[in-house]
C-alpha cells in the first residue's frame, strides 16, 4: 500500500499535473485563436486547421516544461489557469461575433 | 520526486513512459507500417478480388442500384437512434424506413473493389443542424456492383489499419485516446532522447555488436531511434492531428459549436453550396454526364485525372448537389480540384481551385501520413520506416530488462521479468498473431462467422504469446533471457512458411504463377515478405537458441548491471 502511495505522489501525481496544465493551454490557445481568427476575417475553416496544427506542439513544449521545471507544480497549475482564462476569453468573443 | 537537473527529468520522462507506453507503440508502428500495403493483405486474404485496380463506375448504372439496395446498421440505429432522435416529434422512424440523404464513394489507384456508403436522415431529430445520419458501409465489385460478403474480412484495411489508431477497442472510443494519449509520449519521449543524449550526430553511426550485450543494444536503439528521428516525430504528430478535431481536440464540435455552425451556413452561403435540405423533393440528373464534365474541366486545366471520391448531398431534395473529387495518385493531398453540381439539373455551381495556404499545408501533412498517393518506393520506405520504429521501441524494452535483470534477480523482484513477458507479447506475439491470423484466413471454412473467428484467433494467439511468455519467464537465472524468446521465434518461423502454403493449395496462387504466369503483384509481394519472414525467424530462433543453451551452462555472474556496460559478459 506503501508502494503505491509513494508511486502516485512522485510518479503519477506530476505527470498528471503536467499533462492537465498543458492540455489546457492547448485547448485555451486553440479556443481564443479560432474565435479570434475568425473575429478578424478567416474562415473558420482555415482558424480552426492552423489551431490544430498548432495546438499538440504547444502542448508539448507545455508539457516538458512544467516537468523539467523545479517548481513543477506551481508551473503546471499556472498553464492550467493561462488556458482556462484564453477558454473563458475565447467562449466570450464567440458570444461578440454571434448574431 | 526531486531531479538534479531538468536532463535527470528527461531520462525518468524517457525511461518509465517509453515503457509503459512502448507496449501500446509497438503495435501502432508495427500495425502501421503492415497498413502501407492493406490493400495488398485485402487481396491475398479475399481471392475472389484478385483482379486488376479499377476506375470509379458508372454512377448510374452501377452505383445507384447498389446504394438502393442498401439499409441502415442495426447495430448502429440502435445505438444512435435514441440519441438523434426527438420524442416529443412523434415515433421513433423504423430502421428500414429512414430516408436517404447523402452517397459516397471512395477509390484509390490499389482498389480492384470499391468502398461506398449511405448517409440516411432521422426525419425527427433533437438537433436540427447536427449531423443525424445512421449510416450503411459496404464494398462492392465495381464491374458488376455486386456486393462482396461480409463474411469476407478485409484483413489488411480494415482489421489492421484501425488496429494501429484505434486498438480496435471500440467502446466508447476508448482505443483512440489510449493512442493519442500514447502518440503524445512518442513524442516526450523523442525529445527527451535527444534531450538525454545530446550527440545526436554521433548516435548515426555508432553500433557496437562486439562491445557488451547491454551497449550493443543501447547502440542500436539510439541508432534506429535517431536515423528515422523526422519519420518517427511526423508520424506521431500528424496522426494526432488526423483526429483532433474529432477526438483529441474537439473544439468546434463543443465550445465553439455555435460559431461553427454559423460559420458554415456563411460559407455555404458564400459558395452556393446549400447547407439544409429545402423539402421540395426534386429526382437526380445523371451522375456520369456531371463525371464527364468534371473530367474535361480537369483536363483543360491541365490535370486530367480519374476520380478518387463522390458524394451526393441532400439526395432527393431540390438542394441536392453532386462533389466530384479528382484521385490523388499523382500528388500527396488525398483527393482535391472538387467540382460541384447542382443535383436536380447538373448544372455547375462551384469549381474549387486553390485552397487556403493553411488547408493545404494540412492536406500535405494528412496525405503524406495517409499516403494513398502512387510511388511504390516511397511506399517500401514507409514501411522500413514503420519497422524501425519497432525496433526503436523494442531495444528500448531490452535495454530496460538487460540494465536491471541481475539487480532484480539479487533481490527477489520480478519487475525484469514482468516486462519482459509484456515485451515478448509486443515483439514476437504481434508477429505469431498476425499470421496466425493469415493462416486461419485460409484454413477456415465459409460461414457467417468467418470473420469473427479471424479475429478471435487474432487475439487468441496474441494472449497466448503473453502467457506463453509468463510461464517461461526466467525467475532463477537472470543470466539468461527466457526461452520464450526463441520458441516464439520459431513458432513465427513456421507459420509464415505455413501462410505461404496454404495460400498456394487454397487458391492455386502460388509464386510460380503470381510472379511468372499471370503476374498479380499484391499477392505474390505478400507471399515473398511472409518467405523472408519465415527465413529471417529461423536464423533468429537458431541463434537465440544457441545462446540461450551456451547461457544454461554459464555461472550466474555476479558483477552490477553497470560494469557490464563497458565489456563485461552477459
Amino acid at each position: 500500500m506503501n508502494r503505491l502511495w509513494y508511486l502516485t505522489r512522485d510518479s503519477i501525481s506530476p505527470l498528471l499535473a503536467a499533462l492537465m496544465g498543458s492540455y489546457l493551454l492547448a485547448w485555451g490557445v486553440t479556443t481564443l485563436g479560432i474565435s479570434a481568427l475568425v473575429a478578424s476575417g478567416v474562415s473558420f475553416h482555415s482558424a480552426e486547421t492552423g489551431l490544430l496544427l498548432l495546438a499538440f506542439p504547444v502542448c508539448l513544449a507545455g508539457f516538458l516544461w512544467a516537468f523539467a521545471s523545479r517548481h513543477r507544480y506551481r508551473l503546471s497549475l499556472m498553464l492550467a489557469a493561462v488556458g482556462s482564462l484564453m477558454t473563458a476569453a475565447g467562449w466570450q468573443l464567440q458570444a461578440l461575433i454571434l448574431p | 520526486m526531486e531531479f538534479a537537473s531538468p536532463r535527470h527529468a528527461m531520462t525518468w520522462l524517457h525511461t518509465w513512459l517509453g515503457l509503459i507506453f512502448g507496449f501500446v507503440l509497438m503495435v501502432c508502428f508495427f500495425f502501421g507500417a503492415l497498413s502501407v500495403f492493406d490493400r495488398e493483405i485485402d487481396r491475398w486474404a479475399i481471392p475472389e478480388t484478385r483482379f486488376d485496380p479499377q476506375p470509379m463506375p458508372s454512377f448510374d448504372q452501377v452505383l445507384l442500384p447498389a446504394y438502393q439496395r442498401m439499409q441502415p446498421d442495426q447495430a448502429e440505429y440502435d445505438r444512435m437512434m435514441p440519441l438523434y432522435h426527438d420524442p416529443a416529434a412523434g415515433p421513433m422512424t423504423p430502421r428500414n424506413e429512414l430516408p436517404v440523404d447523402e452517397y459516397w464513394a471512395y477509390t484509390t489507384h490499389r482498389d480492384p473493389v470499391l468502398q461506398i456508403g449511405v448517409g440516411f436522415r432521422v426525419p425527427h431529430p433533437l438537433e436540427s443542424v447536427g449531423h443525424n445520419h445512421i449510416h450503411a458501409n459496404t464494398t462492392i465489385d465495381p464491374r458488376t456492383g455486386d456486393e462482396v460478403p461480409n463474411s469476407a474480412l478485409k484483413i489488411g484495411s480494415d482489421w489492421f489499419y484501425p488496429l494501429h489508431y484505434s486498438l480496435n477497442l471500440e467502446w466508447n472510443s476508448v482505443g483512440y485516446y489510449i493512442v493519442g494519449l500514447a502518440a503524445f509520449f512518442m513524442l516526450v519521449a523523442l525529445v527527451s532522447g535527444i534531450w538525454m543524449h545530446r550527440k545526436l550526430f554521433r548516435e548515426l553511426f555508432t553500433f557496437r555488436p562486439w562491445k557488451s550485450r547491454l551497449r550493443s543494444i543501447l547502440d542500436l536503439h539510439n541508432l534506429t531511434g535517431v536515423v528515422a528521428l523526422p519519420f518517427h516525430f511526423f508520424f506521431a504528430l500528424t496522426g494526432l492531428i488526423i483526429f483532433a478535431s474529432t477526438f483529441y481536440m474537439p473544439v468546434s464540435d463543443t465550445l465553439l459549436k455555435p460559431l461553427h455552425e454559423q460559420q458554415e451556413a456563411l460559407e455555404a452561403s458564400q459558395n452556393g453550396l446549400p447547407h439544409e435540405r429545402s423539402g421540395i423533393p426534386a429526382p437526380l440528373a445523371s451522375v456520369d454526364a456531371m463525371v464527364l464534365e468534371a473530367k474535361r474541366l480537369w483536363a483543360e486545366r491541365g490535370m486530367a485525372g480519374e476520380v478518387g471520391f463522390l458524394m451526393v448531398s441532400h439526395v432527393g431534395d431540390a438542394n441536392s448537389f453532386v462533389s466530384i473529387y479528382r484521385a490523388g495518385s499523382d500528388r500527396v493531398a488525398l483527393v482535391g480540384e472538387a467540382i460541384h453540381f447542382r443535383g436536380s439539373d447538373g448544372s455547375l455551381l462551384l469549381q474549387e481551385l486553390d485552397h487556403p495556404a493553411v488547408e493545404s499545408a494540412n492536406e500535405f501533412l494528412t496525405g503524406l501520413h495517409l499516403q494513398h498517393f502512387e510511388h511504390w518506393s516511397l511506399r517500401w520506405l514507409y514501411l522500413f520506416g514503420g519497422l524501425l520504429g519497432c525496433a526503436c521501441i523494442a531495444t528500448g524494452f531490452l535495454f530496460f530488462i538487460e540494465k536491471r535483470k541481475f539487480q532484480h534477480a539479487r533481490e527477489g523482484q520480478f519487475g525484469s521479468r514482468l516486462v519482459e513477458a509484456c515485451a515478448l507479447a509486443c515483439v514476437t506475439g504481434l508477429l505469431l498473431a498476425t499470421l496466425a491470423m493469415l493462416v486461419a484466413n485460409r484454413l477456415l471454412p465459409e460461414g457467417d462467422q468467418r470473420a469473427d473467428w479471424q479475429k478471435w484467433i487474432f487475439c487468441g494467439a496474441w494472449l497466448a504469446s503473453l502467457l506463453h511468455g509468463f510461464v517461461r519467464a526466467n525467475t532463477h537465472n537472470a543470466a539468461r533471457a527466457s526461452a520464450a524468446w526463441y520458441e516464439q521465434v520459431w513458432l513465427i518461423s513456421i507459420l509464415a512458411a505455413l501462410a505461404v502454403l496454404t495460400n498456394a493449395i487454397t487458391t492455386g496462387d502460388h509464386l510460380l504463377r503470381t510472379l511468372l504466369l499471370e503476374p498479380y503483384m499484391a499477392v505474390a509481394g505478400v507471399d515473398l515478405v511472409l518467405l523472408v519472414c519465415a527465413l529471417g525467424a529461423t536464423l533468429t530462433a537458431r541463434y537465440l537458441q544457441r545462446r540461450h543453451e551456451q547461457a544454461c551452462q554459464r555461472v550466474l555472474p555476479s558483477q552490477p548491471a553497470s560494469a557490464l556496460l563497458d565489456g563485461g559478459a552477459a
